[in-house]
C-alpha cells in the first residue's frame, strides 16, 4: 500500500527519502552514536558546515535549473541575486542604525525574517524589471547581459553601492556581526539547529520547483526550450513565462543569500563575483541542468570535490599548490562533462535503470536517457 | 465589402479575409497585394511553385511576420501586427513545414501544451498545488489523451516526441494544434516526407477535422492529396493570386495552364517552374 503510493508519487517519495536521509545524517553528526563521526572517517570532508553550505547553494541551484535547464535561458549573473539577498539581510540587520531603524525593531526576533522577505521582494522585483528586455536576447547575448548584471552588482557590493565611504557594504571587508536567526526566544543556532533550518527551506524550495515543473507553467517553459515558434503557436506567451522563471530563480537565490549571511554571520563581496556566478553554472551542469533533483547533487559534488583537492592533493602530489588544484579541478570537470553530459544524476539513474533492467522509481523527467 | 454581407446570409460567411496583403523582404515582394477569403468550415488548398509565397502567407496570418501592407481579418478581428500567441488565442492554430514538436517532452505533454489556451493555472497555484490547479491538471491530461487518440498515438503517450517516427511526429504536431480547438487551422505541407500509407492516414485525419467544423487552410505539394481533400484551391505565383476556385475550375483555368507550360495539371508539373522542388513524397 505504502509502496504503491510511493511509486505513484515519485517526487513525494524522493522528497521524503531525502528528508529522512538528511535527518539521519544530521542526527549522526550531532549525537555521534558510539563515537561514530562522519567528519572523522571522511577526513573532515562531510561536516555539518559542508552540509549547510550544500543546502544553501541547493536553493540557488533549484532556481537556476528552472531558468537554465527548463526554460533554456542562460544566466551568468545569478550570484547578483544571491548577493542581493545576502547584503539585504546583512545591511538591514547589522547596519540598521544607518537606515534610522530603531534598535527595538532591529533587535526583535522577527526583523531578520522581514529583511529576508525584503531581499526576496527586491531581487524578484529587479528580475521582473530587467526580465523583458534581457530575456528578449538570445544565446550569447543573453549570456553577456547576465554577465554584465553580475559584474555590476559585484562592483556595487565592493564599492559601497556607489556611495562615498564604506559604511554601507564595508567594501572589501564586508559586513560583520550579522545576527543569527531566531523564532521568538528560540535561537536557530548552533549549527546543529541551523542545519535543519537550511535543509527544511531547501526541501520546501525543491518541492515548489518540482510542482512548477509538473504544471502548465513548467510545460510552457519546456516547450519554449524545445521550440519557441511552436510554443507561440500553441498560445504560450513566451516573454511572460521567461520572466516568471527569472523572477522565481532570483527570489530563490536571494533567499539563499540571506540564509548564507546569517550562517556566516558576515558577508563580503568575494562569493558574489563572476567566479561565483560561473561556479553556480558549473554546479548546475554537473548535477544536471534539466532536473530539479540535480541541484543538491551538483552542489555536493563540486563542494566536496574542491575540498578533496584542497586537502588530498598535497598528500598525493608533494608541493602541490592552489594552481595545481585548479588544474585538477578543471580536468575533472571536463571528464564529468564528457562522460555525463546530462549531469551526474541523470547519468547515475540511467546506469541504475540499466542495472535493474526495469524502470527505476525516479522523478519524472529523469528517465531521459541521452 | 457590402457584397459579403448578402453572401453571408445565403451561405457561410468568410472566417478569414485577407485584403491587399503585402510583405517585402528588402526589395523582394514575397507577397504582393494578395486578397482572398476562406469560408467557415471549408478546407482550402494554397498551391503554387516553390517561392510563390505560400509559407510567407502562413507566417503573416499567424503573426510570425508583420505585413508590409494590407489587413488580415479573422471573423472581423484584425490580426495584422498582433503577436503570434495572441493570434493563437483568437483561434488560429498552425503546424510548421519544418516539424516543430517539442522533442524534449513526451507525446502526451506535447498535446498538453496544445491545451495551454484552455487552462489557466498560474505560477503560484502550480507551486502550491492548489486544489483548483490539480483538478485542472487532471482535466488537461484527460483532454490531451483524447487528442492523442485522434493522432493514433495512444500507445506512445509516454514516449519522448523526438523518438517518434516522422509520420507520428507529423500527426502529433497536427493534433497538438487541434488541441487548441482552433477555428482556423493552418497546415504547412503536412504531407511532406510521408509515405503513401501515412498520407492516407493524414487525409483521413484532415477530413475528420473538417467534419468537426474546423476551417483548414492547407499548403501542400502533393496534388493528389490536395485535390481529393479541398473545397477550394488558391493558386499563388510570385506572391500574387493566379487563380481561385474549385479544384476542377482551377485545373481548367487558362492562366494556370499557361503558367504550367500548357501541360496538364498533375503532380509532375506542379513544381515544374522551379527545378529544385521541395520535399515531395509519392
Amino acid at each position: 500500500m505504502l509502496r504503491r503510493a510511493l511509486a505513484r508519487y515519485p517526487n513525494t517519495a524522493a522528497c521524503l527519502g531525502m528528508a529522512l536521509g538528511l535527518l539521519i545524517l544530521g542526527w549522526i553528526e550531532i549525537v555521534q552514536p558510539g563515537g561514530f563521526d562522519f567528519s572523522d572517517i571522511t577526513g573532515g570532508l562531510v561536516t555539518l558546515d559542508t552540509m549547510v553550505r550544500i543546502g544553501i547553494l541547493s536553493i540557488v541551484l533549484v532556481g537556476l535549473n528552472l531558468l537554465m535547464g527548463y526554460a533554456g535561458q542562460i544566466s551568468l549573473g545569478q550570484a547578483a541575486f544571491y548577493g542581493m539577498g545576502a547584503y539585504a539581510s546583512a545591511i538591514l540587520t547589522a547596519r540598521y542604525s544607518l537606515l534610522g531603524i530603531p534598535v527595538a525593531i532591529a533587535q526583535s526576533w522577527w526583523w531578520p525574517w522581514l529583511a529576508i522577505l525584503f531581499g526576496m521582494i527586491a531581487a524578484g522585483g529587479l528580475a521582473y524589471l530587467i526580465g523583458r528586455p534581457i530575456l528578449n536576447l538570445r544565446g550569447h547575448y543573453l549570456a553577456m547581459a547576465t554577465l554584465g548584471l553580475g559584474i555590476m552588482f559585484y562592483i556595487l557590493f565592493r564599492e559601497n553601492l556607489g556611495v562615498p565611504g564604506d559604511h554601507i557594504t564595508g567594501a572589501f571587508d564586508g559586513i560583520t556581526a550579522v545576527p543569527r536567526l531566531r523564532i521568538g526566544g528560540f535561537d536557530l543556532w548552533p549549527i546543529s539547529r541551523y542545519y535543519f533550518v537550511v535543509w527544511t527551506v531547501a526541501l520546501i524550495c525543491l518541492t515548489l520547483a518540482l510542482n512548477i515543473v509538473n504544471s502548465r507553467t513548467g510545460r510552457a517553459l519546456r516547450a519554449i526550450h524545445g521550440s519557441e515558434r511552436a510554443s507561440q503557436a500553441a498560445g504560450v506567451d513566451i516573454a511572460h513565462h521567461k520572466v516568471q522563471a527569472l523572477v522565481v530563480s532570483a527570489v530563490f537565490a536571494s533567499l539563499a543569500g540571506s540564509l548564507y549571511a546569517h550562517f556566516q554571520a558576515a558577508v563580503s563581496p568575494k562569493p558574489f563575483d563572476f567566479a561565483g556566478s560561473l561556479e553556480l553554472v558549473v554546479m548546475s551542469a554537473v548535477g544536471g541542468m534539466a532536473s530539479i533533483w540535480g541541484a543538491p547533487f551538483g552542489v555536493g559534488v563540486i563542494l566536496i570535490l574542491k575540498e578533496v583537492l584542497r586537502s588530498g592533493l598535497r598528500q598525493v602530489l608533494r608541493g602541490a599548490s592552489g594552481e595545481h588544484e585548479i588544474v585538477f579541478y578543471g580536468v575533472l570537470l571536463v571528464v564529468i562533462m564528457v562522460f555525463m553530459p546530462e549531469g551526474i544524476l541523470v547519468w547515475t539513474s540511467a546506469q541504475l535503470k540499466e542495472l535493474r533492467g526495469r524502470r527505476a522509481v525516479l522523478p519524472p523527467g529523469l528517465e531521459r536517457s541521452p | 465589402m457590402s457584397s459579403h454581407r448578402s453572401q453571408a446570409q445565403e451561405t457561410a460567411r468568410p472566417l478569414l479575409r485577407v485584403e491587399q496583403l503585402s510583405k517585402s523582404f528588402g526589395g523582394l515582394m514575397a507577397v504582393n497585394r494578395l486578397s482572398f477569403e476562406v469560408e467557415q468550415g471549408q478546407v482550402v488548398g494554397l498551391v503554387g511553385p516553390n517561392g510563390a509565397g505560400k509559407t510567407t502567407v502562413f507566417n503573416l496570418i499567424s503573426g510570425y511576420y508583420a505585413p508590409s501592407g494590407g489587413e488580415i481579418y479573422l471573423d472581423g478581428v484584425a490580426l495584422a501586427g498582433l503577436e503570434p500567441f495572441r493570434i493563437a488565442a483568437l483561434g488560429v492554430a498552425r503546424t510548421f513545414q519544418s516539424l516543430q514538436v517539442f522533442g524534449n517532452m513526451t507525446a502526451l505533454e506535447n498535446i498538453m501544451v496544445g491545451r495551454h489556451l484552455h487552462s489557466r493555472a498560474g505560477l503560484l497555484a502550480a507551486a502550491l498545488r492548489l486544489p483548483s490547479m490539480r483538478r485542472e491538471e487532471m482535466r488537461v491530461r484527460q483532454d490531451a489523451r483524447r487528442y492523442l487518440e485522434r493522432a493514433g498515438l495512444s500507445d506512445r503517450a509516454d514516449e519522448l516526441a523526438c523518438n517518434l517516427s516522422f509520420g507520428e511526429q507529423r500527426r502529433l504536431e497536427i493534433c497538438r494544434a487541434l488541441a487548441a480547438e482552433p477555428r482556423l487551422l493552418l497546415l504547412d505541407e503536412p504531407g511532406a516526407g510521408l509515405t503513401q500509407e501515412e498520407k492516407v492516414r493524414l487525409a483521413e485525419l484532415i477530413l475528420q477535422i473538417q467534419q468537426d467544423g474546423v476551417t483548414v487552410l492547407l499548403v501542400e505539394h502533393d496534388v493528389d492529396l490536395v485535390m481529393g481533400l479541398v473545397d477550394r484551391v488558391l493558386v499563388l505565383e510570385y506572391g500574387e493570386l493566379l487563380a481561385a476556385g474549385t479544384p476542377e475550375e482551377v485545373q481548367r483555368h487558362p492562366k494556370v495552364i499557361e503558367a504550367y507550360l500548357g501541360t496538364q495539371w498533375d503532380a509532375a508539373t506542379l513544381d515544374a517552374p522551379t527545378p529544385a522542388a521541395g520535399p515531395k513524397g509519392g
